[in-house]
């Protein structure tokens, strides 16, 4: 994908395939990922910030943002459905509207199973055009 | 929110403060995603924390600013402390749901969260976060979530635990539970 190169997305080892037309994130698990060693269970904070970098790569993908700024976030909205089992984890994302300033856009994680979701999350990008 | 204030409540925090955040701060360590992140524990009072984390090169996003999804977790894990530090003394939290308001990524030197649980309801509690930069104080990010509480049996809770292990050398077994 490469359309946006993020430090943080390669510090968590995120990789992309696709799905169909779909641009999926891939994350393998490692060790560093946990948020509790006891259960053990994906950090929260590892599930935000993937489905944020997808849903800000696949507005990247749509050719959405403007020149080489890549679309900004103003919020962001996550409901952690189940725990996040030491596994490989996927995202995907899919842009509910795009203006030409905003764009609102939906994205769900999952792991073993695509049908059952981990999480699911709603956020709101600036796409840079002047206000 | 006062970002430097402790608030104290019902005295839990006694001179040794230092101490407890010491003990505490240990077993956030034992988080392997808040040590990968270098999470730090500054301060810890009835049903509220503190915490910091570097902006380092490769928490960034686009254009050389601290990514949001770095920025998502110190709040997280800053909230789920403020949870364990409650005075009901749970054991451990789940982050239910996070809503998350960024208002600047241009922060240079520390990142700091300040978190509150407002209401305890059964098992459920409601925080608010910000985050802010450590040395100018300037708002980076606003947040608030429902967690999920998980209490053990008496005298088992994360409070319990640290101030068990207070005094005799830090040798915590990292009973603390947080997603």
């Amino acid at each position: 994908m490469g359309a946006v190169d993020l430090p943080f997305a390669r510090f968590l080892g995120i990789t992309w395939f696709k799905d169909g037309s779909d641009c999926c994130a891939k994350l393998p698990f490692r060790p560093m990922l946990i948020g509790n060693p006891l259960l053990p269970a994906l950090h929260g904070g590892v599930t935000a910030a993937l489905l944020q970098i997808t849903a800000q790569a696949t507005l990247v993908q749509c050719g959405l943002g403007v020149g080489e700024q890549p679309p900004k976030l103003i919020d962001f909205t996550v409901d952690y459905l189940r725990r996040g089992q030491p596994e490989y984890s996927y995202a995907k994302a899919s842009i509910t509207r795009a203006g030409r300033r905003f764009a609102s856009v939906s994205v769900t994680m999952w792991q073993a199973d695509p049908d059952t979701p981990i999480a699911a999350a709603h956020g709101h990008f600036a796409l840079g055009a002047s206000s | 929110m006062g970002v430097t204030q402790s608030s104290l409540g019902d005295g839990m925090v006694p001179p040794d403060h230092a101490d407890h955040i010491h003990v505490a701060q240990s077993f956030i360590t034992r988080l392997p995603f808040a040590a990968a992140l270098q999470m730090q524990l500054v301060d810890l009072g009835s049903a509220y924390a503190v915490m910091e984390m570097p902006v380092l090169s490769h928490f960034l996003g686009a254009n050389g600013r601290l990514h949001e999804g770095a920025v998502s977790a110190l709040m997280d894990t800053c909230a789920g402390t403020a949870v364990v530090a409650h005075d009901s003394r749970p054991l451990g939290t789940a982050t239910l749901d996070l809503r998350l308001d960024f208002i600047t990524a241009s922060v240079q030197g520390r990142l700091r969260a300040v978190a509150r649980c407002d209401a305890l309801c059964g098992d459920v509690t409601f925080v608010t976060v910000q985050a802010v930069e450590a040395e100018t104080g300037a708002l980076v990010a606003k947040a608030n979530g429902s967690f999920a509480v998980e209490y053990g049996a008496p005298g088992q809770g994360f409070l319990d635990v640290v101030l068990r292990h207070k005094g005799q050398g830090d040798k915590g077994q990292g009973d603390k539970g947080q997603d």
